[in-house]
């Protein structure tokens, strides 16, 4: 696409002048920048990338406590906080060819910002949908001030069955002392191929809880990193994901303390069918000087598939000698045993195995906060270990 | 802090022997065939030798790891051969060189606790030598060239069979300018309890040692094989890129035991593999104490139904120091097993890391894995990086990962200080603590070598 041709649109658009500027710097980046980097993974013949032809503009519920817009109005009526944050403190555009594609081609996102001292009680809900007929470019921004408790839910969906392109970006910046749950179901479609990136700036004493259920039916590279810049900072990242058919799915999560005392966590549960493939790579990173850090990980993953290809591969990277950090990783298959004793109380073996998976994920399922999430993503991983079944029947 | 600073380094003496031979500095393809020249190789060797040295000309460097950057490759020696024979008697070999391996003790652990000794220096290995008892048996221990000499076809069977040239780039620089080395072949079997060791003595400044080392186990054998490596300080670097193959056959154990204990200007960069047939046994024991830099990843290729293959290891950095060593187990059959139990220490300015990898085949079924890496950094200087890849192609297996990363345990210091010890002994105590299950597996006068070493290094480690 030339540079006019955006400029044209954004400013059909109705965008301020910098943010179009910001848009032609990461489409002349795009050009040079590399695709990230997936340990063990290679994914260069993927089409991820494909050129916006329409903005789509998005109207949310107002609140007396909260702003949530659109994050082209948000350019409009919070300029300072945009400039500051979007695509320049948490995720930077510059960082690689997808996150330039990402601010050049952006579509639609939204914008939310919780002022200092507020408490949610109730979680703000999101329904995404992408319409395929269209790369869907999306991006969320979280503002978490300082003391705010709430929690955050998404779900991303994906209608109609055209050949399409997802590059769906998460922000979070968590001030001090705030308090942020997010929970995702993505479920995209299988005619997409897809890139997520949710990463969090966090701050002193500040704590992000991610609980992700990564559903797509498509190929996807997924990005989930926790930066713990501020001292007593604390993340727990959740994932749980089950690839089937000939799904391929390549998922770095990582964590890094910066700061003192701060506590990195990730659990991950992964469950491989068919002729899938999943690589999870689970990357703990303490940097120098952040004495007192923690950082454990459990990268755990079942194999439901001769012909299935899994990897868990969780690395350490210790730069400070006042931690603690470990790793564990598994792969095995269904408990036998597990089975045989649900098969002998008359379940049926496809069930039996279904309910031994369940509990598999359990560990992870039970620390979703939110409990209409928890039942929502049961569902999904149900209906996705049927026709998980049903391909392997058929095959 | 633990001093390990290396100017303390006790085997970093040096003594003037002019080579009988060598090809100077650099490497090119004339040097390759002085080299076979010299060793009056069958012409198949020396066709080996260039090949490998084309593809040393054409692969890359390692895109992963330390910094070899300042590894310098163009004035290094490659070839220096010390002596025109080979002895069989301490007393025969040149006085100088007898003074050396006096200093680090190998004649006499010969005579005590050895079934068989070799010792290299520089290229070409300078004695050999086995008890007659192993002899009847029908054991061969020779160094490697003379194998090829003396035992062609075996030789030609198995040369090269696990590590081909193309495998990495010092792979490929050993392939072209080998040297030396240990040939091992053990009978049908014939089980040989008492441990064979191989002596390996870098002396000069910039010089690169590339012995190839070839063990071969036939069915129902055992073997256990240590070797030992130390050289002198020099302000510029050496190299040493050993090739080992190990060829374990059906029902065969074999044991190989490396104590690596180069001075702080060695890079050792080797590649070590193994293969174990049906119901055999690959144990690697592998400790790293020296050297600059070091690059070892043993593998066990578990081929044959039943097949085990273990790795326990210890490395010890300090000092800019960086270790970079592992294992690679790779399941290829039926209910095989692997476990890997890794222990480091990094301190003052050190990186140690591991790097793994555990693969499960598509013929793997019933197999199993085990991992575990633990660490100590002992100061805010160090560092360790844990990298462990774990590829699974088959559903009916089973692998545990674990690791875990932190400082010396203040709970146990300050109970062992309660009890009246001083904080420099208490921390050498968990030190030993922490690598025992690596000291217990060597034999007897390995572990007090050992120990005594690493509580060498602990010395004036605190205060």
């Amino acid at each position: 696409m030339t540079p006019d041709k955006l400029v044209q649109l954004a400013t059909e658009n109705n965008e301020p002048d910098w943010f179009i500027q910001k848009r032609i710097e990461a489409l002349k980046l795009m050009d040079e920048l590399e695709f990230p980097k997936m340990q063990r993974f290679d994914y260069h013949r993927w089409q991820l990338t494909s050129e916006t032809s329409r903005i789509i503009r998005n109207k949310f519920e107002d609140s007396q406590d909260y702003i949530l817009m659109d994050i082209f109005e948000a350019t409009k009526k919070y300029p300072d906080l945009i400039k500051k944050y979007y695509m320049n403190k948490v995720i930077k555009s510059n960082e690689n060819k997808l996150t330039a594609y990402h601010t050049a081609f952006l579509n639609q996102g939204l914008f939310l910002y919780v002022p200092k001292n507020t408490v949610l009680e109730k979680p703000i809900k999101l329904n995404l949908q992408q319409d395929s007929d269209s790369p869907f470019v999306s991006h969320i921004l979280i503002l978490a001030g300082e003391n705010t408790q709430f929690s955050f839910i998404q779900k991303m969906t994906t209608v109609g069955d055209q050949k399409a392109v997802a590059n769906c970006v998460v922000e979070i910046v968590a001030q001090a002392n705030s308090v942020v749950k997010y929970a995702a179901v993505d479920e995209l479609g299988d005619n997409v191929t897809s890139y997520l990136s949710r990463r969090a700036y966090v701050d002193q004493n500040a704590y992000v809880d991610w609980s992700i259920g990564l559903m797509n039916s498509g190929n996807t590279i997924a990005d989930f990193d926790t930066d713990l810049y501020g001292e007593g900072s604390h993340s727990e990242i959740k994932v749980v994901d089950i690839t089937s058919g000939r799904q391929q799915e390549g998922v770095n999560t990582r964590v890094t303390n910066y700061g003192k005392h701060s506590i990195g966590n990730i659990n991950q549960r992964g469950v491989i069918m068919d002729r899938s493939k999943l690589i999870f790579n689970g990357i703990g990173h303490i940097i120098h000087g952040a004495s007192g850090a923690n950082a454990e990980q459990q990268n755990r993953v079942l194999m439901m598939s001769s012909k299935a290809h899994g990897d868990a591969n969780p690395i350490l990277l210790i730069d400070e000698n006042d931690v603690l950090a470990g790793h564990a990783a598994s792969v095995g298959q269904v408990d036998q045993k597990q089975l045989y004793y649900l098969m002998s109380r008359g379940i049926d073996k496809k069930t039996a195995q279904r309910m031994v998976i369940r509990g598999f994920l359990g560990d992870v399922l039970v620390s979703i906060p939110s409990q209409e999430i928890r039942e929502q993503l049961i569902q999904t991983i149900e209906r996705k270990l049927e026709n998980g079944q049903q391909i392997s029947e058929n095959s | 802090m633990i001093d390990l600073n290396n100017s303390d380094y006790e085997y970093g003496f040096h003594d003037d022997i002019e080579p009988k031979y060598s090809t100077g500095r650099g490497l090119t393809e004339e040097t390759v065939r002085q080299i076979s020249a010299e060793k009056n190789e069958p012409q198949w060797m020396l066709d080996y030798r260039l090949k490998s040295y084309k593809l040393y000309k054409k692969l890359p460097m390692p895109n992963f790891g330390p910094d070899l950057s300042k590894l310098d490759l163009k004035n290094m020696l490659y070839y220096q051969k010390m002596t025109d024979r080979k002895y069989r008697d301490w007393n025969d070999v040149p006085d100088k060189m007898k003074e050396t391996f006096d200093r680090l003790g190998v004649p006499e652990a010969e005579r005590k606790y050895l079934g068989g000794s070799s010792a290299q220096y520089e290229s070409e290995v300078v004695y050999h030598n086995m008890r007659d008892e192993f002899k009847k048996l029908g054991i061969l221990f020779t160094d490697t060239d003379t194998a090829l000499k003396d035992y062609p076809e075996l030789f030609k069977k198995w040369f090269g069979k696990l590590v081909k040239p193309a495998d990495n780039k010092f792979a490929a620089l050993n392939g072209a300018v080998w040297s030396g080395g240990s040939f091992i072949y053990v009978p049908k079997n014939v089980r040989c309890d008492i441990p064979i060791q191989s002596y390996f003595r870098l002396n000069s400044e910039n010089s690169g040692q590339f012995e190839r080392t070839l063990i071969i186990v036939d069915e129902g054998a055992k073997v256990d094989y240590v070797e030992g490596c130390t050289a002198p300080n020099y302000s510029s670097d050496s190299l040493h890129a050993a090739v080992v193959e190990v060829n374990v056959q059906k029902d065969a154990y074999c044991r190989y035991t490396t104590i690596q204990n180069w001075s702080d200007n060695v890079y050792s960069l080797e590649t070590k593999r193994a293969a174990a047939a049906e119901n055999a046994t690959m144990e690697w024991v592998d400790g790293n104490l020296g050297s600059k830099v070091t690059m070892k990843y043993p593998s066990v290729y578990l081929n044959g139904e039943n097949a085990k293959g273990t790795m326990l290891s210890i490395a010890v950095a300090s000092n800019g120091i960086h270790q970079d060593s592992g294992a690679r187990m790779i399941h290829n059959a039926k209910n095989t097993s692997s476990s890997i139990v890794s222990k480091s220490i990094a301190q003052t300015g050190g990186s140690v890391d591991y790097r793994g990898t555990v693969r499960f085949g598509k013929h793997s079924d019933g197999s199993k894995a085990h991992v575990e890496c633990d660490t100590i950094i002992m100061d805010d200087q160090a560092s360790s990086d844990t990298i462990p890849y774990n590829e699974i192609d088959n559903a009916n297996v089973s692998m545990e990962h674990e690791a875990r990363v932190s400082k010396i345990s203040e709970e146990q210091l300050y109970y062992l200080m309660s009890r009246g010890i001083s904080e420099a002994k208490a921390t050498e105590m968990i030190v030993m603590g922490f690598v025992e299950p690596f000291t217990k597996k060597l034999p007897m006068e390995y572990a007090v070598e050992l120990n005594r070493l690493i509580s060498y290094e602990m010395e004036g480690s605190i205060g």
